[in-house]
């Protein structure tokens, strides 16, 4: 005898879908707003800022689409490689390789005089790769020799991130920063795409890559069996697919994607490497796949929640003086209100006595 | 190697496997009830800031401890929450107690220092009379941070309980087979909120210990991922508190390694190779999951919300 909680799944349909964000963002900005007047910050004027920041005029909404392209590119990453059940936590140290990637690709060729759209192409090529390549190693472990993932990109995080540290000191080091380590300025420059504003053209390449990943997930065979190990791996093993395979696989995709927007960074807002390029955007990412609930397209929506946030934060900053780590805060809240939220809107939940 | 620089690498490696060793005790804990518990690292950075903010406050490192570890237990309380009680998926609400402690931690701490760097006074170590005399050894071992003497002692405790009493013989078995002990008459809900709710809390001591003994004042992300360096000595230690301990050893010492062989190739002019000695423990980690878990059996409903009927 006792009190038992029972879950019964609602039908749901595209509002429930579309109600499920906007109430965790707007909760979590409700209780954001308490954290602002405790730190003597007044919440309309923060929120006013915030707003005009992201969303109030032409450079604002083009910045908003700018900081939205690595959170559309990592977030689609992630929310192939969890439709296989991995999670991939390491799309912040895949970020960081492809964008070192991209920069020795394109210094080096840069310096042997190559043509601007060539050495693009190709700087880009090599972060996706290098990206695949360190969420191979992780992919690798799980799939042969059943060590978590988690674990595992979260060390390669850390070592991608000391690679870099020592690259910016030793190898790629530009001789006339001393101070501040970085890397020699890239003449390459991804072209841009309005007049009179910073967005570049990698922005239509990752909403095309998000549609790509669509149709992969959704209307090829690879996808099938991807979705199918994931909600039901033993299904996937009976029917014989290459369970072990399809893995790793889709963790070098997401890789992929999250070097390439490391690389897309550095070749369209830096044009240089250096250490402030690591700001956790890859972690971010794992929350823009959960909000995305995992599809590509619903990821272009979320990832446009958090390109708001990032660039109306920047305002905030510059209005209030609160720093970037209140967006931490607020999507650390977006988070676990969205998990809250997913149990009330999707389910129906009694209290049951036995 | 002279014998001085031998003694301050154990030392110095003592000192820093104690907050991983503690947290991937209470992982073991955990996971052995067949909860998985990936917040660790956000509640060692949430316990490490409120300690932090309780003795700058107070100047009483007790009370440091206890608000750290209290921590831990409420953090756990929320966790308990979505993973048991609401039965979410364990690892997506792991990850975002992480977020919540990572970015609330660095948000609180902005929020009333300023970002400012201030020391408070550090835990002091405890030296044991007689034996801290012993040669060799005994400067390293017992002229140490309590940390060090807490986590050998709970290594000793964790073992007891889950392998000698019938609170131990519970926990495992909720790991193998729920149902069974629903059966048998276990709340398995209660049970499993309580080992998560002590794992948390080993993660709350943790970071208490990472602040107050180890760095004596918090930054941004103090734990370099720490808490998920121990979930991966939960699966290296195949769930055993002994072989996760052994595992904590390898990852402190070879960062102490690393750090004085920072100083070799400093005085060599080469300071850049300074950033691949600190890859040293994570590399040892990695290199130690792939060599001895190979095929590691977790418990079998690790992960799996238990649904009675």
């Amino acid at each position: 005898m006792g009190l038992s909680i029972v879950f019964e799944e609602r039908r749901t349909d595209l509002t429930h879908i579309l109600l499920l964000p906007l109430l965790s963002v707007g909760a979590a900005f409700l209780v954001g707003s308490l954290l602002m007047i405790w730190s003597n910050v007044d919440p309309i004027t923060g929120y006013f800022s915030f707003i005009r920041g992201s969303l109030g005029g032409y450079i604002q909404i083009t910045d908003t689409l700018l900081r939205t392209t690595p959170f559309l590119l990592m977030g689609v990453g992630i929310a192939f490689s969890n439709r296989s059940g991995v999670l991939n936590v390491g799309a912040e140290g895949q970020y960081l390789f492809g964008a070192i990637a991209t920069t020795a690709t394109a210094l080096y060729l840069q310096g042997i005089g190559m043509d601007a759209g060539i050495t693009l192409i190709a700087s880009m090529f090599a972060g996706a790769l290098a990206g695949a390549f360190w969420a191979f190693i992780a992919g690798f472990m799980r799939a042969y020799f059943e060590i978590n993932e988690i674990v595992v990109t979260v060390i390669m995080n850390w070592l991608a991130f000391k690679i870099m540290q020592w690259l910016l000191r030793g190898p790629l080091k530009n001789p006339l920063s001393e101070m501040w380590p970085m890397s020699p300025p890239i003449s390459a420059k991804l072209p841009l795409m309005l007049p009179e504003s910073r967005l570049h053209v990698g922005f239509l390449v990752a909403i095309f890559i998000a549609f790509m990943t669509y149709y992969l997930l959704f209307r090829t065979k690879l996808g099938f069996m991807i979705r199918v190990l994931g909600n039901n791996p033993h299904a996937a093993k009976y029917a014989g697919f290459p369970v072990k395979n399809l893995i790793v696989f889709s963790m070098m995709y997401s890789g992929a994607l999250a070097g390439l927007a490391g690389g897309i960074e550095v070749l369209g807002v830096f044009h240089f490497l250096y250490e402030g390029i690591a700001v956790g955007l890859g972690y971010t990412s794992i929350i823009t796949a959960l909000i995305g609930r995992n599809h590509p397209i619903g990821v272009i929506g979320s990832s446009l929640i958090f390109g708001m946030i990032y660039n109306g934060s920047v305002y905030l900053q510059s209005a209030t003086g609160l720093t970037y780590t209140y967006s931490k805060a607020v999507e650390g809240l977006i988070y676990l209100f969205f998990m809250l939220f997913t149990i009330l809107v999707l389910y129906r939940v009694k209290l049951v006595v036995r | 190697m002279s014998l001085e620089l031998i003694q301050s690498i154990v030392g110095l490696g003592l000192t820093m496997s104690a907050p991983v060793a503690i947290s991937s005790l209470g992982e073991v804990f955990g996971e052995r009830s067949g909860v998985i518990n990936l917040g660790i690292d956000g509640i060692m950075l949430m316990s490490a800031f409120v300690s932090f903010h309780v003795v700058f406050l107070s100047g009483n490192l007790l009370l440091g401890y206890a608000a750290g570890i209290l921590t831990g237990v409420v953090l756990g309380l929320l966790l308990g929450l979505f993973e048991i009680i609401l039965r979410f998926n364990q690892v997506v609400a792991g990850m975002g107690l992480y977020f919540l402690g990572f970015g609330l931690s660095d948000f609180l701490y902005r929020a009333l220092y300023a970002g400012k760097i201030i020391f408070i006074p550090k835990t002091p170590t405890l030296r044991i009379p007689i034996l801290s005399e012993i040669p060799v050894i005994g400067r390293a071992l017992f002229n140490q941070y309590p940390g060090v003497y807490l986590m050998f002692l709970l290594t000793g405790v964790f073992w007891l309980i889950i392998y000698n009493t019938r609170i131990g013989l519970w926990i495992r078995a909720l790991g193998e087979n729920p149902k069974a002990c629903d059966v048998a008459g276990i709340n398995v809900t209660l049970y499993r909120l309580a080992s998560l709710v002590v794992s948390s809390a080993m993660a709350g001591l943790a970071g208490t210990i990472l602040c107050l003994e180890i760095t004596g004042l918090f930054y941004e992300n103090l734990t370099y991922g720490m808490g998920f360096i121990a979930i991966g000595l939960a699966y290296f230690g195949k769930w055993d508190p002994l072989r996760s301990l052994s595992g904590s050893l390898i990852f402190g010492i070879s960062w102490s390694l690393g750090i004085s062989l920072q100083d070799v190739f400093i005085k060599m002019g080469r300071p850049e190779m300074t950033y691949f000695m600190v890859m040293l423990p994570y590399l040892a980690v990695l290199l130690s999951l792939l060599v001895i878990s190979r095929g590691a059996r977790p418990p079998a409903s690790l992960g799996k919300p238990y649904y009675r009927g």
